[in-house]
């Protein structure tokens, strides 16, 4: 791959990763307006909510998976690197691209499987919201399909770089 | 078979650098091969790792964190310090510790509190001639105090962790005299060291500019009141709560104190939402960990192995408190406390011991191994902000690593320090 498309991949990379940032903000601000809402009329209003808690289950799960795919771009999971950084730098490319590897396949098996899920779940309804039970597994089986393609620019990226 | 493939499959991933969600999955994912069974279940676990209703609190409690720490909030609880306890020996140092006492009770996290109070204090202290080693140092060692007082979202995890059955308000209770313990006893190493040193002290304010900026610090205060009473009154649950410290905290900058900006708040949300993902993505890794661990019954064998190795319930938490110490020294407090939990706990329980005080006693020890070489990551961040080498900070810690580890020794010696706020306010 040429040196222009590996950057043209990146740029287009870091624009999902940033639209994955807007994805889990917006999650984040809604869980909060529903749980207040939850608050005002459970105290004001006497009554209870029944699509809060599905509602707030689903948008934790579009939070986790959303910041979860744009910080395998931008390398933010916790991690141990001392061990790695003790290594040479010829052991630590390779390592790098091992640990590349790994998280994007663990990264398209979760996504496989979470769209299995989905797909089966998709007659099921919740209770409590006219939503389907597959729809839980949505936010995962994408996000985890972008953070898998996050994870293949990134490789491409430093094979670029050591090309150089 | 299986436990070993999983123990040491995530050792060696971890090890080598891979992420400790990503270590978590890729050995569950192998064990989950070997035992033959479906690899729907990663994805299942995963999904019902990550939306148990109550770790709503978490990313609401860290997002009303970061409003108060953008909002203005984290200057005015450092000017009180300052004006409490800044003209004692030691001066900035001792304003650092009690700054993150306060600050721990608003954002309730260890890496936010050494971030707000380690960004304001160590560059002031350096300024005025304090060595850069000694105010990282105090700062980092007095955000321990922060894991331990409401909101501490590694209290809440350790009650989802422990399956949801523990009163948050009874580990929120139970976190306060440990916490207050830890800041008493780095007020005191702060001083022998500043003695030793010859730093100097500041000048009293005057009690009209303590009662000022008290006054201006109250509403920030307040927050961590409203929660805690708000919980242990019954009135509220912890996700409720959670919401209502959001709406409090918006209120409270963009409103009273008018410090809040657009970008302030952008910038919070934004945190709160990475930092909160990256932990829920933890969890859910953990909980796929933890399902294989009760699948190949590790809990019970963990129980019948430390059975045979100690008798009294001290000499069993003695022995955890030694693993857990060890684990520190390279596995952050959120997985940690997610894997640890569901092993040792059945052990805690079946000799006698209190969950709620083996709670504090995981989180403390736990916490200690986040200013502990080689990955500590508050040691990391600390590191970072005054702008040395870890190893320059490394040197000199051992003061307050040796205080911290006293103050754990006492809580693990004496539970009622735990125990006895969450039995009198029941």
């Amino acid at each position: 791959m040429s040196a222009v498309s590996a950057e043209a991949n990146e740029t287009f990379a870091a624009r999902i990763a940033r639209l994955c940032d807007a994805i889990a903000m917006l999650a984040l601000i809604v869980i909060a307006a529903v749980q207040l809402w939850q608050v005002i009329a459970r105290y004001l209003l006497n009554q209870s909510l029944a699509w809060s808690e599905p509602l707030s289950s689903l948008l934790l799960s579009i939070l986790m998976s959303f910041a979860a795919a744009s910080a395998v771009y931008e390398s933010r999971h916790f991690r141990f690197s001392w061990l790695l950084d003790q290594f040479p730098k010829t052991y630590r490319t390779w390592l790098d691209r091992v640990i590349n590897l790994t998280i994007s396949g663990a990264c398209l098996a979760i996504s496989i499987k979470a769209a299995t899920w989905a797909m089966d779940g998709i007659a099921v309804k919740q209770a409590g919201i006219a939503l389907p039970v597959g729809s839980n597994y949505v936010p995962l089986a994408l996000a985890m399909l972008l953070a898998f393609l996050f994870s293949l620019v990134r490789l491409l990226a430093k094979q670029q770089e050591t090309g150089r | 078979m299986g436990g070993w493939i999983l123990f040491l499959s995530f050792a060696v991933l971890l090890a080598l650098g891979l992420p400790v969600a990503f270590s978590l999955l890729a050995a569950s994912g192998l064990v989950i091969l070997y035992l033959d069974l479906p690899l729907l279940v990663l994805a299942q676990q995963l999904v019902a790792g990550s939306s148990s209703s109550a770790l709503l609190a978490i990313p609401l409690f860290v997002l009303a964190g970061e409003l108060m720490l953008h909002g203005g909030l984290s200057e005015r609880l450092i000017s009180l310090a300052s004006s409490l306890v800044g003209h004692w020996r030691g001066g900035l140092g001792q304003v650092s510790v009690v700054s993150s006492l306060f600050f721990g009770g608003v954002s309730g996290s260890a890496i936010a509190d050494v971030s707000a109070v380690g960004g304001a204090m160590i560059p002031q202290m350096h300024k005025r001639g304090f060595d850069r080693d000694y105010a990282v140092n105090v700062c980092m060692s007095a955000a321990l105090v922060a894991l331990l007082v409401p909101p501490s979202h590694n209290l809440i995890l350790f009650s989802a962790a422990a399956g949801g059955g523990l009163s948050i308000a009874d580990l929120f209770a139970a976190g306060l005299v440990p916490a207050l313990l830890m800041t008493a006893a780095l007020m005191l190493t702060t001083w022998i060291i500043a003695v030793k040193r010859g730093y100097a002290a500041e000048v009293f304010p005057g009690m009209r500019q303590v009662l000022i900026r008290l006054l201006a610090a109250l509403p920030g205060l307040a927050l961590v009141a409203l929660i805690f009473f708000g919980i242990k009154a019954g009135i509220f649950t912890a996700v409720e709560s959670a919401a209502i410290a959001v709406a409090y905290a918006l209120l409270i900058t963009a409103l009273v104190y008018r410090s809040l900006s657009k970008e302030a708040f952008l910038i919070a949300i934004k945190n709160a939402s990475r930092t909160s993902g990256t932990i829920l993505f933890v969890i859910a890794a953990a909980s796929v960990f933890g399902w294989l661990l009760a699948y190949l019954e590790m809990p019970a064998m963990a129980v019948k192995a430390l059975q045979s190795m100690a008798d009294t319930p001290l000499g069993v938490l003695t022995m955890i408190v030694l693993v857990l110490l060890a684990l520190g020294t390279f596995m952050d407090l959120a997985p940690m406390i997610l894997i640890c939990t569901p092993i040792f706990l059945p052990v805690a329980k079946a000799f006698g011991i209190d969950p709620i005080h083996f709670g504090v006693v995981l989180i403390l020890a736990g916490g200690i191994g986040l200013i502990t070489p080689p990955v500590g990551s508050v040691l990391f961040v600390g590191a970072a902000i005054g702008q040395i080498e870890v190893s320059q900070a490394v040197r000199t810690l051992w003061p307050f690593w040796l205080a911290s580890l006293a103050v754990l020794a006492l809580v693990v010696l004496f539970p009622a320090l735990s125990l006895a706020l969450p039995a009198l306010l029941r």
